[in-house]
């Protein structure tokens, strides 16, 4: 797994390294470790309260680790680093009593690089009015608001916590379309959370599995899902070959085997399938003590 | 311009049915030499998907000889893959399809049939 | 920055305005009816109260209750200098209607009482809303914080006119070297407070 990081630190648009977070005694994060290189769209998955929005405060400054380390490009997302992160939050705060066309003006007066134009233009195409207040937008109108500023900035590194969440299907479309337009304009690298992994399918490259406080695989997804097999054979039985079980299931008469694959496997008696993002993403899911993550850096 | 769409339930990966759309456009005549494809930015504007999947659908084709990347302007179509028309062999087709629906068979029959005489499973004579 | 600090105080602006107004009330009546001349500058005591928990209080519980501090605190300044203009705007605002209502209240009386004189009634106004902001900032709450600001602020002015009576007795000082007196401590407690709230938002990791 490891050649597919970039080791050179410039090109990592976010490395966190043994990173922990705790909340008074209670430890939201341990030992956490995870790569996304520069131009990545990565997908920070995970159930419910696993500790993403955590890993996402971390990235962006909100919140300093208790343990290890995070940088962004190089540097810990602090002072005149924070220039190159831009962060939404699960409930895209905005200040409520502002109108649209004010709100763009608070991040022209927060940002120094802040692209004012194309806001105006983006909210413009999205047909959201610039005189109503915050207060009085739809869920995703207010999401678009919130992105809008976000890539307005001119930030290197999206961080984008649940940017689906609580949005229709249009409105879902209409978001990721403007994020990957975004992406593919500005060749930004960005983060964003979900936990329903099937929407991320076609837009991430990029994975991070957080579980119990813990990243639990991290890399790119085409190079995970390739290494992964799903092995059906006689029970009782297990197929010749170098491979690591990651989660097994069994009846009378055949045993199920989620596998990451080293090499090819000959055995005649058995039958390999590939696996989705998805069947992956659950099958680890499901073995919580099966970690694929890089190795936190020695410093 | 070409306009991508995605069948996200064939199976297909999603950069191969790019790579199809425009070979297939470009079979039909659609998209000739010197036509310009979309921008990454312009795909996944409509699309929402990942642009380093178009980029990759470009780079397959590019692979292939279809199409040329020129810095700076866009990615450009290189050669045609459209046959001439032969509105003989098409009248004998569209005559052919008409008989075809006249004797009862639907459009999946009539593509079954045309599949296997492609495959060579139809060679015109009686089975007993 | 500064924009966006004077137009989230747009609310407290016309709070204010309304407050002045009042007193302008006060004062028209005390003019017009000489015998009940005293009330505005009696009143006067509840100002700083009411700037401590309407100026100071909200001040960053209202950002950490609407979420608004995880937008404000990813932006490209650091949290350090986007306080500083919010702070600012308070106390301005918190001077002015002070200077405001002072002008008033001189209107109708020809001589001001003690805490009426001098730079004191506007170190108090500043002292009130420093107080309101580092409860805010601890608290994070506005209601608590609001409270907080109120018994607070009330409970140092009793501390205040028990502590000036017991100087003038025992070391016979003129009102106007015990105005000076509490006018410095009252600037320098609402220093101190001030870089508690600093240090609360700048060193505390926000939830």
């Amino acid at each position: 797994m490891n050649q597919d990081f970039i080791t050179d630190a410039s090109e990592l648009a976010l490395e966190v390294a043994g990173a922990g977070l705790r909340y008074g005694r209670t430890w939201a994060l341990r030992g956490c470790s995870a790569r996304v290189p520069r131009g990545r769209v990565a997908a920070l998955v995970g159930p419910n309260g696993a500790g993403k929005s955590s890993l996402m405060r971390l990235a962006v400054g909100l919140r300093r680790p208790d343990e290890g380390h995070v940088t962004v490009f190089g540097r810990p997302p602090r002072g005149a680093n924070l220039a190159r992160v831009a962060f939404v939050a699960q409930d895209k705060p905005l200040y409520p009593e502002l109108t649209v066309a004010e709100t763009v003006k608070a991040g022209a007066a927060l940002n120094p690089h802040f692209d004012t134009p194309g806001a105006r233009r983006r909210l413009d195409d999205l047909g959201i009015p610039p005189r109503r207040t915050v207060r009085r937008l739809s869920g995703g109108q207010r999401a678009q608001v919130a992105i809008t500023l976000a890539i307005a900035k001119r930030a290197d590194l999206l961080v984008l916590d649940e940017p689906l969440a609580n949005l229709d299907p249009l409105a879902r479309h209409e978001v990721m379309e403007g994020l990957m337009a975004a992406v593919a304009e500005r060749g930004l690298t960005v983060l964003l959370s979900s936990h329903v992994v099937a929407e991320l399918a076609e837009v991430c490259d990029h994975l991070i599995l957080v579980s119990r406080g813990r990243v639990q695989v991290a890399g790119g997804i085409e190079e995970l899902v390739s290494a992964h097999r799903l092995l059906v054979g006689p029970s009782g039985t297990a197929p010749a070959g170098a491979y690591d079980v990651i989660g097994s299931s069994e009846t009378e008469r055949q045993t199920t085997l989620l596998a990451r694959v080293r090499g090819p496997i000959h055995d005649p008696r058995w039958t390999t399938r590939e696996l989705s993002l998805e069947d992956m993403v659950l099958g680890y899911l499901r073995a919580p003590d099966a970690v694929l993550a890089p190795r936190p850096v020695a410093l | 311009m070409i306009e991508f769409s995605l069948d996200k339930r064939s199976g297909v990966a999603t950069y191969m049915q790019i790579v199809q759309q425009v070979e297939q456009a470009m079979r039909l005549g659609r998209l000739g030499p010197g036509d310009r494809l979309p921008t990454a930015a312009e795909v996944v504007g409509r699309l929402a998907i990942n642009p380093n999947t178009v980029l990759r659908a470009y780079r397959e084709l590019e692979s292939r000889g279809l199409v040329e990347p020129r810095p700076g302007l866009g990615t450009f179509v290189q050669r045609s893959l459209a046959r001439p028309r032969d509105p003989a062999l098409e009248r004998r087709l569209a005559s052919w399809v008409r008989e075809a629906r006249a004797a009862g068979l639907g459009p999946d029959d009539i593509r079954a049939l045309l599949e296997s005489a492609l495959s060579g499973g139809l060679t015109g004579e009686a089975t007993a | 920055m500064t924009w966006l600090a004077v137009r989230q105080h747009r609310i407290r602006m016309i709070s204010m305005a309304l407050v002045v107004v009042l007193w302008a009330g006060f004062v028209t009546v005390e003019r017009l009816y000489p015998g009940v001349r005293g009330i505005s500058a009696s009143l006067f005591a509840y100002l700083p109260l009411v700037m401590g928990v309407f100026l100071g209080a909200p001040l960053l519980s209202r950002e950490y209750e609407r979420g608004t501090h995880q937008f404000a605190w990813t932006q490209s300044v650091t949290r350090g200098r986007w306080l500083a203009p919010q702070v600012v705007t308070a106390a301005v605002l918190a001077l002015v209607t002070t200077g405001l209502v002072v002008g008033l209240i001189s209107w109708s009386l020809s001589r001001l009482p003690h805490e009426l004189s001098g730079a004191l009634p506007f170190t108090w106004a500043l002292f009130a809303v420093a107080l309101g902001t580092f409860w805010s900032a601890v608290t994070r709450r506005t209601t608590v914080a609001m409270g907080s600001s109120f018994f607070g602020v009330a409970a140092c002015q009793l501390i205040a006119e028990g502590l000036r009576n017991r100087a003038a007795r025992e070391f016979g000082w003129a009102p106007a070297t015990l105005g000076a007196v509490e006018a410095a401590i009252t600037a320098g407690l609402a220093g101190a407070l001030v870089a508690g709230a600093w240090w609360f938002v700048t060193r505390r990791d926000p939830g």
